[in-house]
């Protein structure tokens, strides 16, 4: 299944990220900084100083106050966009369409970057590394022949988030936003990877892939629940359960709990969190959820 | 309980299928799922297990067997089945034991012919496995075995053979307690409701209330009964009334009568006889007067014996004895200064109204020209006259006495009160029954006190007794303390009630007739302390009066009293057979059968609807079970 096609990308053309003002970020592009520099758009004025270029001096305020000053600008950078792509078993083997949704999402995250002048990388999270084999795209070509790729990433084994993040080469620092896509249904330390980015002063966003059958299980009774993540029968991941209505209610409060603990701990530390289900619109998820928590506008 | 369809219960192969159905059913249904990380978080978050949730698959099985084996039920049709009492034969027999079945024919009496039946029966039905009760209806009704067995078989066979020993001691001289049997019959079919009722008797009845009544009489059986006799006064001369009846067979019958102490003549009698001719189990009556005795006119007789000479089946109705011939004569004697015609007419009165129990004779003195008589009478009144001497032989009424002696109990006071005065009534007497005192006025009377043996009946105004009454062993004494001139008493219907009240105190009857029926209830009254009654088997004293006895033996009784005078009075009177005994013929209209809650028939229980309702029952709890497990 894939939501990547021409017209998907034509609807978010009218689209971009809304990135933090205090990046760093490289000369270039489009997102205004706190720092002035040499656009034309005029911030501030600021009283000359020996070594600025008095061509800068406005004339028209000595004329009133005897005084010199010169304008000032705003700065306009570039910023790099990394998606961090859970690739385990969970996100994609038994649900496709579950896969096909974190990869649309990581997509069109992906395209408003470059439409944007951004520079994008994908970094694929398998077991405890993180692969970056599209390495840092900057114009349209390059980004959709990696979409194409990207759409054929399987999602077997399975991924430590912690270990995958922190061991990544290409974090960077101070220079743009960092999008972790994945369920969050592990036992790894998610938080390291959070904590890390943070630590490297990039703009976080969380994105929390869950499939319709993963928020309303539908099977009951006696059940050999089978992980996809799992190596064989025995694997402990798996699990005998008889599913009952408690069961169902409780699993109901974990997932609402895990959501929960997801969003208030990046809450906390200033990051943005969005769960969506797999059946939500792309759309949808795309001009309501990133909207509303502010990453797009 | 029932089963209409036992091949129902291949339904409870059911239960094979459940089985199977849970061996093949997998335990685990393989699920794959993306991760089991939020199953495994939501083991935090599961709520403490209700106890119930840990046995609710053994209750999910148990209630799907149960629901299996009501289902199997329901095929089967269960029923509980009413009750129903055991099939084996139940008897209970009434024996009549009236004095009808002594009849006999060929030295055996019918009693002995009913007795012998009912041991043939019971052989029968305790070799069956039955049980069988018999009651005798004698004078009273009781049980000669209760729900005998073969087992008790021979103390039911020896009761009867002891009954059969003595049949006439067995019966009654009356008719049986048929009611009082059926009573008891009654309790026993409480037990055994479905018990047979046979009534062994000697009588046809048109309706026998489903009882079954066998009939032992044998048709050779026939019945001459005097069935009553009675002396008919006629212009002073008694003429004997019989009606005799011959049941079962016509006959040409000679009635006697035979008299003794004709006309007062001491130990005269005569026989006389009347032939009659008798069918149609019609009853015939025979009279005895001057046409049938030759022209003798009988005007007393000590007591008349009356008698057929037949060898019919049932002898204890071939006499009747006629007493109340002689009358006893009491004799009044009323002596008074200035003797007054409403106590001549008071006695005159008495006289003709009780002509029928007594002869009185009446003798009046006027003690102006004459002195009465203390001796020699039954009844004395004395008006204002004064007395030495009280007679010792007889009641004494004394009417405003001039003087008495003190042995009367009575003190005349030296007063005479006089005004216009009501009196009072004084303590409830017989004498006084019905007198309402402050009718009487009394103008004058003279003070009087009467000693604690006497009674006082009636008062003046301030409490002083005008009229009293002692009546002790030894003496009889009445006492009025006014003159009837001076009081209005002899113009109310007060005075004669008083005269004749006092008379029947004192003169009481001791029987109102000479006839009776075997059962039935006698008032005996008595002039002396005691009366003793003799006759039949019967010797009693009696002392409290009225007394009643009951009569259960026919024939001659003699009651006995000796007056205070020393005189001794002797009574007969005869009780006979009751008639409906003595007739063979006639049937009784209806038995009284013993009431018996009905037996409930086809009353059989369906238990499909709870079992129907057990199974929905089960089915929701099956389902609530489930979905709980869901």
């Amino acid at each position: 299944m894939s939501y990547l096609n021409d017209e998907f990308f034509s609807r978010l053309e009218t689209l971009a990220l809304n990135l933090r003002a205090d990046l760093a970020g490289f000369f270039g592009g489009k997102h205004l900084v706190k720092t002035y520099g040499q656009t034309v758009e005029f911030a501030d004025y600021r009283e000359y100083m020996l070594g600025d270029d008095i061509r800068r001096i406005d004339w028209n305020l000595y004329s009133r106050f005897e005084r010199f000053y010169i304008k000032l600008f705003t700065d306009e950078r570039q910023m790099h966009v990394r998606v961090f792509l859970d690739c385990s078993a969970s996100m994609g083997k038994e649900s496709p369409k579950k896969g096909a949704y974190a990869v649309a999402t990581a997509a069109a995250l992906g395209f408003l970057a470059i439409h944007n002048t951004d520079k994008v990388s994908f970094k694929l999270m398998k077991g405890e590394r993180c692969e970056d084999p599209f390495g840092i795209m900057f114009g349209k070509r390059t980004f959709f022949d990696v979409v194409r790729r990207l759409e054929g990433v399987p999602f077997e084994g399975d991924t430590d988030l912690g270990a995958a993040v922190t061991g990544c080469a290409d974090i960077g620092s101070s220079d743009g936003l960092a999008v972790i896509i994945s369920d969050f249904f592990t036992d790894s330390d998610w938080k390291k990877a959070v904590d890390y980015l943070l630590y490297k002063k990039q703009q976080v966003l969380l994105v929390q892939v869950l499939s319709p059958e993963e928020i309303d299980p539908l099977y009951v009774g006696r059940v050999h629940l089978m992980d996809a993540e799992s190596e064989d029968l025995a694997d402990p991941r798996n699990m005998r359960l008889r599913i009952t209505r408690g069961m169902q209610q409780a699993y109901e409060d974990a997932l609402k709990y895990l959501i929960g603990e997801v969003g208030s701990y990046c809450r906390m530390r200033g990051a943005d969190f969005i769960s969506v289900r797999c059946d939500t619109p792309i759309e949808k998820m795309l001009f309501e959820e990133l909207l509303k928590v502010g990453i797009m506008e | 309980m029932n089963w209409l369809v036992p091949l129902g219960f291949l339904g409870l192969l059911g239960l094979l299928a459940l089985l199977l159905i849970y061996l093949i059913k997998p335990n685990f249904q393989k699920k794959s799922v993306s991760s089991t990380y939020v199953w495994k978080l939501s083991f935090r978050f599961q709520k403490k297990r209700n106890p119930i949730t840990r046995v609710q698959d053994i209750l999910l099985l148990i209630c799907q067997i149960l629901a299996i084996v009501a289902l199997a039920f329901i095929m089967a049709q269960p029923v509980l089945e009413a009750f129903r009492p055991a099939a084996v034969t139940q008897k209970v027999c009434v024996l009549d034991g009236s004095v009808s079945m002594l009849a006999q024919t060929d030295g055996e009496t019918r009693f002995e012919r009913a007795a012998g039946q009912i041991r043939t029966l019971a052989r029968q039905v305790t070799q069956e496995g039955g049980e069988i009760s018999v009651i005798l209806a004698g004078e009273d009704a009781e049980y000669v075995s209760v729900r005998t067995t073969a087992d008790t078989l021979d103390e039911l066979s020896a009761a009867l053979e002891e009954l059969c020993a003595s049949p006439a001691a067995s019966c009654t001289y009356g008719s049986a307690d048929i009611d009082g049997a059926m009573e008891l019959a009654e309790q026993v079919l409480a037990q055994t409701p479905l018990a047979d009722v046979m009534f062994y008797t000697s009588k046809e009845y048109i309706d026998d209330g489903g009882v079954e009544v066998v009939n032992v009489s044998d048709p050779s059986e026939y019945n001459v009964a005097i069935l009553n006799a009675e002396p008919l006064l006629v212009e002073n001369y008694y003429t004997f009334s019989v009606d005799v009846a011959s049941y079962g067979r016509d006959a040409d019958l000679t009635v006697y009568c035979q008299v003794y102490g004709l006309n007062g003549v001491e130990n005269a009698e005569e026989l006389y006889s009347v032939r009659v001719w008798l069918d149609g189990d019609t009853p015939q009556n025979v009279l005895f007067n001057a046409e049938t005795t030759g022209g003798t006119a009988i005007f007393a007789y000590e007591s008349a014996y009356i008698y057929v000479r037949a060898e019919d089946s049932l002898g204890y109705d071939n006499q009747f004895y006629l007493y109340g011939g002689t009358k006893e004569t009491v004799r009044i004697q009323y002596a008074s200064s200035v003797p007054n015609i409403f106590f001549r007419a008071g006695i005159m009165s008495l006289r003709e109204s009780l002509r029928s129990r007594w002869n009185i004779e009446y003798v009046e003195v006027n003690t102006q020209y004459r002195e009465a008589a203390t001796s020699g009478f039954d009844f004395y009144i004395f008006e204002s006259v004064s007395l030495p001497t009280l007679p010792t032989d007889g009641v004494v009424m004394l009417v405003n006495p001039l003087s008495v002696p003190d042995s009367s109990g009575i003190r005349l006071e030296n007063y005479v009160r006089s005004g216009n005065m009501y009196l009072s009534r004084g303590e409830d007497h017989p004498i006084t029954e019905g007198v309402d005192a402050s009718k009487i006025f009394v103008s004058e009377y003279a003070g009087m006190t009467l000693s604690d043996d006497f009674t006082t009946l009636l008062t003046a105004v301030r409490g002083e007794p005008v009229l009293g009454v002692r009546n002790d062993e030894d003496t009889k004494l009445v006492v009025m303390a006014f003159e009837v001139q001076n009081s209005d008493i002899t113009l109310l219907l007060e005075f004669p009630r008083i005269f004749f009240q006092t008379f029947e105190y004192f003169f009481p009857s001791t029987i109102t007739q000479y006839n009776f029926e075997v059962g039935e209830s006698v008032s005996l009254n008595a002039r002396a302390p005691e009366l003793k009654v003799s006759g039949q088997g019967t010797q009693l004293t009696l002392t409290q009066f009225p007394a009643t006895i009951r009569l259960s033996a026919y024939g001659t009784y003699t009651l006995t009293q000796t007056l205070f005078t020393g005189r001794d009075v002797v009574e007969n009177f005869y009780v006979k057979i009751p008639n409906s005994e003595s007739d063979f013929a006639t049937p009784v209209e209806a038995l009284t059968a013993p009431y018996v809650e009905p037996v409930p028939e086809n009353e059989d229980y369906d238990l499909l609807i709870w079992l129907a309702g057990a199974l929905v029952l089960l089915l929701f709890a099956e389902w609530a079970f489930n979905r709980h497990s869901i």
